[in-house]
Parts: C-alpha cells; structure tokens; sequence
C-alpha cells in the first residue's frame, strides 16, 4: 500500500454562505502501481481531494499516509522535500516556466534536488516523450499538447512513485487530449507508477483500474 | 549557483522591468551621491587648506586696536619660536577721477604688514609683495576690481585712487590672494594697503568699524588649540567673563566652515531625499508588478521541490543585483552631476575645490542600492512567503499578508528614511523636522487622495460607458490611485513650491509692499558730522529717509546673573558676540512692530533717577539669550554702568535695508554716550545716484555708502543659484513620479488585459478603450497636480508668512502651466505603457492560459 486516506475532513468558511464541508470522511488506499480516476460535477471537491493527497493543503481532521508517512505531521520545509521526491504533479494548465525551454523545463526538478546524471536522464526523458527535436523550444513556441508532454515529463523525471494528475487534458482538444492520457498511461505502465488523475473525462477514467466517484464530500 | 542562473536570466528575460527599475533607483540615488560627494569635496578641500584659508595657527581679533600689554600677556604663552602678523580691515569707499569722471565705491580695504600671510602666498601679475606696500601709498587689488573702478596699475591718473584723506596707486594686480581660498563672494571688493599708511588715510578713529588681527605661526607639534584655550581662560579671568578678544584656531574654523558647508548641501540633500523618496516608491510599483508576473512561476518552482529560503535567495540575488546595476548607473551619472556644482555655486563656495567622487560616497551608492532596493521592495517582498503551490491548482487566491506583517514590512524603509534624512540635513533637528513636514505633506495628500477616489465611485455612477469604466477602474483600484495621487502631488508640489517662495523672495527683495527700499545705505556718520550731514542732505534731490544713532556697548548681566555663562561652552566656541549695537529712535520705523509688551516710554530719562530706563528686545535675540519680558539687563557703555528694564518685544524685517537694532533704549540714555550714526537714503532719481554718492564721499570721506539695490541684486543672484539647484532635484523628482506613473500604468493595463480584450471582443472600438486609459490617468494626473499647486499655495503663504512678513504672490501662469503639462504627461506617459497590452489582439483571451 503506498497512499491511505483515513476519515479525511475538510471544510472552507466562505464569505457568504459559511462553512461548506466539501470533503466528509474520506477513506481508501491505493497500491502500488494503481491507477485510479477520480470523478464527480464541478465543485464537488476532485481538486481539494487532490491537494490533500499532494500535502499542499491540510486536512481538517483525519491521516494521509504516503509510503507509510504521515503527511499531516510533517515540518513544513521536510514535507516539501518529501514532495518533490515522491509525487509528480501534472495540472489542467501546464505551468511551465515561461521563459525556461522544454529540456531546462524538464532537468528543474533535478537540478534544485541536485540530483546527478541530470543530463543522461533528461535526453532518456525527452526520448520517451518525443520531443527531442523541440528541447530548446520555450513554452510559447509549443502546442498544447507538447506543453503538456513537457509537464508529463517535469513530473516523472524524478521518479516519483506517486503521480497526481488534475485533469490534464482539460485544455486539449480531444485528439489531443487522448494521444497525450495514451502517453501517460504508457509511460505509467512501464515505470510502474501509482497514477491517482482528476477527470470529467469518462473514456479516460475507464482506462483506470479503479474509478471513484465524489458525491456530496464522499466517494462512492 | 542554478538559482542565481535563473535570476540572471529572469532579469533578462523581463527587460522592461529591469530597465525602469535600475533607472529609477539610479535616478533617485544619483542626486543624493552627487550632493555627497559635493559636501565631502569641500570638507576636503577646507580640512587641507585650513591653515592657507586662516593663514595662521591662532588669530587673536578684536574690534579695536589691542591692548599692547594684552599682546604681550599673549607672547607670554607662546613661547619663543612664533612668527607674527597684524592686520587692520575695514569697509571704507574710494574715489577715482577716471577720464574726468568721478567714482566712488565702497572697498575692504586691508591693511597689511610684511608678514602676511604668515600661511599661503599672494600671487601677483608682476611679482610684487606686501614690502611693496609699506614705504609707499601702493594698494594692491584684483584684476576684476581693478577693472570695475577703470584702474590701470601704473602711474598715471588712471592709477590713482583716493582712500580717506590719502591718495594712493595701484601697483600690481592681484591674481589670488590668501583669501581667495575660501570664497570669493563678498559685499565688496578687497584691496590692499600697507599698514603703515594707514594713518596717512585719517580713516581710523573712534567709533569706526575696524576689525583688527594679530596672526600667529607656532613652532610645528605646537597645539595651538591648548594656547587658545588657555589664553582665553586668562582673558576672561583679566576681564571678569568679559573679554574683549576673539581668539580662533583653524579648528575653529573648521568647525564654522564646516556648518557652511553643510547650509549648503543639507537643504539640496532633503530634496534628494524626496528623489530617493518617490524613486523609491516607483520601485517598490514596479517590484510589485514584477512579482505578481512571478507569483505563478515561484509556486511551480516550489512544487517542484524549491524550499522557501531557495525562493527567498533567487529574489533577494535579483534585487541585489538589480540594486547593484542601479548604484553603477547613479555613480556614474554623479559623474556628470558633480561639476554642475561648481557651476551653481560660483562666487559661494572657493574656485579651486576640487570636485570628485569620494570612496565613501560610492561605498554609500552600494549600500543604499543593495539595502535601498530590498528596503524600498521589502512590503512587497514579504508577500513571497505567502506563495503557495496550492495556487497551481486554484488559480490565484487572494493571499491577504497580515496587518502587523504589512506594518513590520514598512519599519526598516521609515527608520531608513528618518536616518538619511538626519543624515542629509546633518542635523538632528532639523532632520526630523524635515521628516515631520513630509510626513504631514504625505499625509495631507493622502487624505485628499482619498477623497478623491470617494468622489471617483460618485463619477462612476455616469452612463457614459467609457467614462463610467474609467471612475470604476480608479476607486476599485482605490490604493493604486492613491499612491500615483500622493506621488504626482509631491512631485509637483515641489515644482510649484519653489517659483512661489522664489517669487515672494524676489518681491520682497525688489520692491516691499508698503515700504521704501533705501537706495543707499551709510554708515560711520560721525556724531560731529550729523548736523553737518542733514544740511548737506537738504541741499540734495533726495530724503533721509531713517537716521538712526549707534553707540557700541555690552551686556553684564540679566537679573543679576552674568550674561555670558562660563558654562556655556557651546556657545563660547561658536564665538559669541561680546559687543552690541544700541539705538534710540522716538518713532518705530515702518519695518518694525511690537509684538509683544508696551511701547517704551517717550519720556526723557533721568539720568540721576533709579529707576531703570525702558528697553525693546528684536523677538530672535531675545528667545537666543534666553530674554523674557521685564528683565532687567545690565550694560556697561565706555565703562559707565547702566540698568534698564525690558519693556517689549519687536519683530524686524531686517530685508528692508532699514538701519534696525536688536535694542533700543528710551529717549535720553545713550544721549552723551560717544556714538556714530547709520542713515538711510530714499527717493534718489536713477541719475542721480552716483553723482550723490560721490558728493557725499568727498564732503565726508570716512562715511561709508553701501549701494542697496546692488546688494540687493547680489543676494538675489545667491537666491537664484540655490534655488537653481533646487530645482534641478524637483525635476528629479518628477522625473521618478514619472517612472512610476509609467510602471504602475503598465502594470494596471496588464491586469486590465482581459478587461480590455474582452471589450474588444464585446465590440469596443480602440479609441473608446484608448479614452478610457487617457481619462483615468489624466483626471488623477489633474486631481493631484490641482491639489498640488493649492497645497504649495497654502505651504508658500506659510513660508512668506513667517521669513518675508506676508508678502505672498501667486504667480498663475506657472500654475497653469504646470497643471496642463502634469495631465499631458501623465496621460502620454500612461499611454504608451499601455500601448503595448492595448494592441494585442483579443485572440489572447482564448489562448494564453492564465
Ligand atoms: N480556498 C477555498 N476557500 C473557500 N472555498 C473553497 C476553497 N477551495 C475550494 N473551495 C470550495 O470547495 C468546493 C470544492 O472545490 P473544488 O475542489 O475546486 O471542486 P472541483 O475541483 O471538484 O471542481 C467548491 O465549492 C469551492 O468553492
Ligand atoms: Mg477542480
């Protein structure tokens, strides 16, 4: 088991309508090497699910367990570092560095985690994604969906052994989107990652081997 | 190393900010390290030339001739190894027959010996020297004064001139003389006689205005200020605490020069405080716009594992970087500052300072453009801590810093503020007055500002669309407007400041209202000669319009305590005046009013009586020493003792060129008491003037005639020059306003991009977009520069009010002008730095993805 969510709460005070309880005792856990889609209307809580899992926000009550660590106990600079190592992120925009080209884009991680063979590791990395002969293009220069191969590989160049997606192929057309998600899951098959991905998407969350629906703050 | 990689091509990569951001800081540094270096030259120049400028090791002066068993107590503590030199000086007109043309003018004449000076050398044009001047009527005189009286050196009739009862002849023109050291601004022109003539002039009699010196050189390793001290302790022994002898060192010089030198740089030194001021909240604007670009970027770097402190470095480095990159531009542009200065101060300050950019001053450009930058960006800065990766996921939130962090943020900018300007002023006080009146101008304004963004949300309410978008964009912004208001109003506030106390000073000095300005003014009429005088006077085309008697006397003591304290070291080094000037007059004169007390009695005092005889205080003399309102105050006039008693308090307006006396005394006192007499002259037809003053030199040859309107044109021209260089530091000022105006219009159009795209995409026209902009930024640019020009209305009638006495003008075209050009500027300015968001296309709403 590499991610256990027990008895998560969370809730936001809001201006107007006061507090909203938006995650009500979330329980599961995900093996290693899973994939698991998570689905649900918007607003029904998918993103603030994922930034828990990510240790980006803090659970009102409740443990999240990665590879048998406790997040929410965590010093804030420790979880950081513990972040960066374990998970990957990929978002809905990309958020790639503007001014950065795809292949400094993608050896950023390793270069603030100094990590070695930084550069053996990102031309394997730009292999696998097919972007080889644009590495010295910068974001602006790219389509979408080479944006979003780059984020794919920013996120597992560190070989992370978790990887959050918040709907990656939100800003894709659909061709697109679904040449990027076979990317993805080709690439999390081979490395063998946990894959957890927010989607709307329902042919995408089928590719899953577990699909969790969000529905009034519980999964069902 | 990879996160100072990335800053550098951070900075880079956003030209544009890394542009204004160091020419803005440069400018606002640039002013203050220039004015720095100017005060550390002349500190320089005056500490190097110190014994040159005083020609001596120890002087001892006095207003008389010197007790000859006084000199000799002196030469008791001296030892044997000392050379000596004396020197008479005194104001005294000559006159010239040029091609059968008779001149006059008012001279100092100096009157040296052989030994002088006994520091620094005379440079003459034909090598002569002091010896020159002893057996023979010779004077000495610059080839400049030579040439204003139509001197030739010679020995014809066009090298004579007539000093008192003597003629002399010009032998040899001076080409630097010892004083020349030190500044070559004077009411009048020195020549140079020997001082063994000077009896031959019949100039030196009692009552006359001499200054007489006695120079010393001392063995070297001798401390001349251990002599000083103890000569003065002996003297003020020998005559009960009150000697009649000033005694200096070139340390006391020092010291005094030392206050002129900073009179001169302290006010310029605010101003480029004020530069550094709105430089510095430019700065901080475009910061701001720069990290709100880079908000999105830290959060992607801190989810890919970048830890706070890395951030907090990779920002820091940049604006040290970017702080170091502005200290070079500002020196270097000190560079081409610096010998403006020269320029501005000719004739103020000496001609072979030598100008240049101090070690010190650069180590201060560095420091302030490494700490000015953090400091000036610190409020801003701090929200970095408040960047989260959340916002990745979210969007950006609205992260509110706290209240007390926003507060803490602003602390090291305020207290570096106070310092500089405690710095600048090179006063305490003065410093923090400097700090109060900015502190109330920024206040004020902000509160004007603030009522005018209230009446921005009532304008909005307007169904004219483009208007109604323009007052909505300015009071949503409420705190963006309200800092572009303050920082335009200061800025012209500045500029619409100076013409006006400028102009009233000008008024004032030109022609005062209600109040004749004497054309000439004479002193050392001699008691015998009054009579004589007045008669004369009624036989010319003009009035004596003010005749005042002087009879010269001390103070001994206030309510029985001794007027000069022993413990009033301060006061006994800056040399305190030992003798006083008192007059009698039946009526005030017009430049005089009580402002406190009765009028002294007109009644004639009995000299018999005991009861003391009434006195009027000038107001500033009397809150110096400490007078209040019935004291009594003790005097000792050719040692004979009197008592008197403070009646009333008078405020003078001593520009008036009227003959005007720190006390006054009732009728009868000072009526046997030898005296001389100061007299104004009025109503002299332009004609006229020189032939009146060369009657009046050659009937009485020892009177001297000061020429008012020429004395009047000097000190405007000083006006003129210091208010130059205040003006060069407004439009700094200004110039920084407009960098931020520019800076906070390109920021405001960038987060208004959507705004304005999407207006497009709705179908707004480019002009209709273009007005709104034109309007926001031009009706703030008006609202601040009207309030502005009202403010320095009120600050201008303030100042005229308490130096010049109510003299107040508006000068309105100046307003105008300055009212039109602020709103152009500021609508061009804000223009073209939005011009660039303004053309992209709206298709950028659909894809650039934020
Ligand atoms: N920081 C926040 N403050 C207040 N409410 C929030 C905050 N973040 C999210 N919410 C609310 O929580 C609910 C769930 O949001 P989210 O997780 O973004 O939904 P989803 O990603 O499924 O669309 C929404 O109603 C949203 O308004
Ligand atoms: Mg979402």
């Amino acid at each position: 088991m590499i991610l256990e969510l027990k008895q998560i709460q969370k809730s936001f005070e809001q201006p107007r309508s006061g507090t909203i309880q938006v995650l009500n005792n979330i329980n599961f856990s995900v093996d290693a090497g899973e994939t698991v889609a998570i689905t649900g209307h918007s607003g029904s809580g998918k993103t603030t699910l994922l930034s828990l899992i990510a240790g980006l926000d803090l659970p009102d009550t409740g443990q999240i367990l990665l590879d048998g660590e406790n997040l929410c106990q965590m010093k804030e600079n420790q979880l950081a570092r513990f972040r960066a190592l374990k998970i990957g992120m990929i978002f809905q925009q990309f958020h790639l560095m503007p001014h950065l080209t795809a292949r400094e884009n993608i050896s950023l991680p390793l270069e603030i985690l100094k990590q070695d063979n930084i550069r053996r590791r990102v031309d394997e990395m730009l292999e696998k994604i097919g972007l080889t002969d644009r590495q010295h293009h910068v974001p602006a220069q790219l389509s979408g969906g080479e944006n979003q191969r780059v984020a794919i590989a920013r996120a597992l160049i560190i070989t992370p052994k978790l990887l959050l997606a918040d709907e990656p192929t939100g800003n894709l057309d659909i061709q697109t989107g679904n040449k990027i998600a076979a990317l993805l899951f080709d690439l999390v098959e081979k490395e063998n990652k946990t894959l957890i991905m927010v989607t709307h998407n329902l042919v995408l969350a089928d590719q899953c081997q577990q699909v969790w629906k969000l529905e009034q703050g519980s999964l069902g | 190393m990879l996160w100072m990689t990335l800053g550098v091509r951070d900075l880079l990569k956003n030209k544009g900010f890394s542009f204004f951001f160091v020419l803005n800081l440069s400018l606002g540094l640039a002013g203050f390290i220039a004015i720095h270096s100017f005060g550390r030259s002349l500190d320089r120049h005056f500490d190097t030339n110190l014994k040159e400028i005083l020609t001596a090791d120890l002087v001892v002066a006095a207003n008389r001739a010197i007790a000859a068993k006084d000199l000799e107590r002196i030469n008791s503590f001296l030892g044997n190894d000392y050379t000596h030199s004396r020197q008479v000086s005194f104001y005294s007109m000559i006159r010239t027959t040029i091609r059968n043309q008779a001149h006059t003018r008012l001279v100092r004449v100096m009157a040296i010996d052989n030994s002088y000076p006994l520091y620094g050398a005379f440079e003459m044009a034909q090598g002569s020297t002091p010896t020159d001047l002893q057996t023979r009527p010779y004077v000495f005189m610059s080839t400049d004064t030579a040439y204003a009286l139509g001197l030739e050196p010679g020995s014809g009739k066009n090298s004579t001139l007539d000093i008192g009862e003597q003629a002399f002849i010009l032998k040899d023109h001076v080409v630097s003389d010892p004083e020349n050291s030190l500044t070559s601004f004077s009411f009048a022109p020195r020549i140079y006689i020997g001082i063994d003539q000077l009896d031959r002039t019949g100039l030196i009699r009692y009552g006359s205005r001499i200054w007489v010196s006695h120079f010393y050189r001392l063995a070297p390793d001798t401390d001349a200020d251990q002599i000083s001290k103890r000569l003065k302790d002996r003297f003020s022994q020998l005559y009960k605490d009150q000697p009649p002898y000033y005694i200096y060192t070139s340390n006391d010089v020092n010291r005094r020069l030392g206050r002129l030198t900073r009179y001169f740089t302290s006010y310029m030194g605010l101003v480029s405080v004020v530069t550094l001021f709105l430089a510095g909240i430019a700065t901080a604007y475009l910061f701001r716009g720069y990290l709100n670009l880079k908000r999105k970027e830290m959060a992607i770097l801190m989810s890919v594992g970048g830890s706070k402190q890395s951030i907090w470095f990779y920002i820091s480095f940049q604006l040290i970087l970017l702080g170091t990159a502005a200290s070079f531009l500002a020196t270097l542009a000190s560079f081409f500052i610096i010998p403006a200065f020269p320029m501005i101060f000719k004739g103020l300050i000496p001609d072979n300072v030598i100008l240049s950019v101090s070690p010190s001053a650069l180590a201060l450009a560095m420091g302030l453009g490494m700490a000015g930058s953090m400091i000036f960006c610190l409020p801003v800065f701090i929200q970095i801590f408040d960047i989260k990766p959340l916002m990745l996921l979210r969007g950006t939130p609205d992260t509110a810093t706290s209240w007390l962090k926003q507060v803490l943020s602003l602390l090291p900018g305020v207290t570096a503020f106070v310092m500089i300007s405690i710095y600048a002023a090179g006063k305490l006080k003065t410093g923090l007055v400097f700090v109060g009146g900015f502190t109330l101008a920024i206040g004020v304004l902000f509160l004007i500002g603030q009522g005018f963004v209230q009446a921005c949300k009532r304008l909005s309410q307007s169904r004219t669309p483009v208007v109604k978008i323009a007052f909505r964009n300015l009071y949503r912004n409420q705190w963006t407007s309200l800092s572009i208001f303050v920082t335009i109003a200061l800025g012209t506030f500045l500029i619409s400041l100076i013409p006006q106390v400028q102009n009233g000073l000008q008024t004032e000095i030109i022609k005062p209202d209600g109040l004749k300005i004497p054309v000439f003014f004479l002193v050392d009429i001699q008691d015998e000669q009054k009579a004589p005088f007045v008669a004369f006077m009624e036989k010319q085309d003009a009035i004596i319009s003010n005749l005042s008697p002087m009879v010269r006397g001390r103070i001994l003591k206030r309510n029985n305590q001794p007027f000069h304290q022993r413990s009033d070291e301060s006061r006994r080094r800056r040399g305190r005046r030992l003798e006083f000037n008192f007059s009698f007059r039946e009526t005030l004169d017009v430049s005089e009013t009580i402002t406190q007390g009765d009028p002294i009695s007109t009644e004639y005092w009995d000299w018999e009586s005991n009861t003391p005889f009434d006195i009027s205080v000038e107001e500033s003399f009397a809150k110096e020493n400490k007078i209040a309102l019935n004291d009594i105050l003790e005097f000792e006039i050719q040692g004979i003792p009197f008592t008197g008693q403070v009646k009333n308090f008078r405020k003078v307006r001593w520009n008036s060129f009227q003959p005007n006396f720190f006390l006054l005394f009732q009728n009868g006192v000072l009526n046997d008491a030898p005296k001389t007499h100061l007299a104004a002259i009025s109503q002299v037809p332009m004609d006229q003037r020189q032939q009146l003053k060369n009657r009046i030199v050659d009937q009485f040859p020892n009177i001297s005639v000061i020429d008012v309107t020429q004395m009047a044109n000097t000190i405007l021209g000083i006006s003129n020059k210091l208010s130059l260089s205040i003006r060069f530091m407004a439009w700094l000022a200004i110039a920084a306003g407009l960098i931020s105006i520019f800076s906070i219009a390109r920021h405001e159009a960038w987060k208004n991009r959507n705004q304005i795209n999407l207006l497009k995409v709705l179908g707004s026209e480019y002009p209709a977009i273009r007005a709104i902009t034109l309007i926001e930024f031009g009706v703030i640019g008006f609202a601040a520069a009207l309030f502005a020009i009202l403010l320095s209305y009120g600050f201008s009638f303030g100042i005229s009010w308490y130096f010049f006495d109510n003299l107040w003008q508006i000068n309105g075209i100046i307003s105008i002008l300055i009212l039109i050009l602020t709103t152009l500027i500021c609508m061009g300015t804000a223009l073209s730095a939005s011009r660039k968001v303004m053309n992209t296309k709206p298709i950028h709403l659909l894809t650039s993805g934020t």
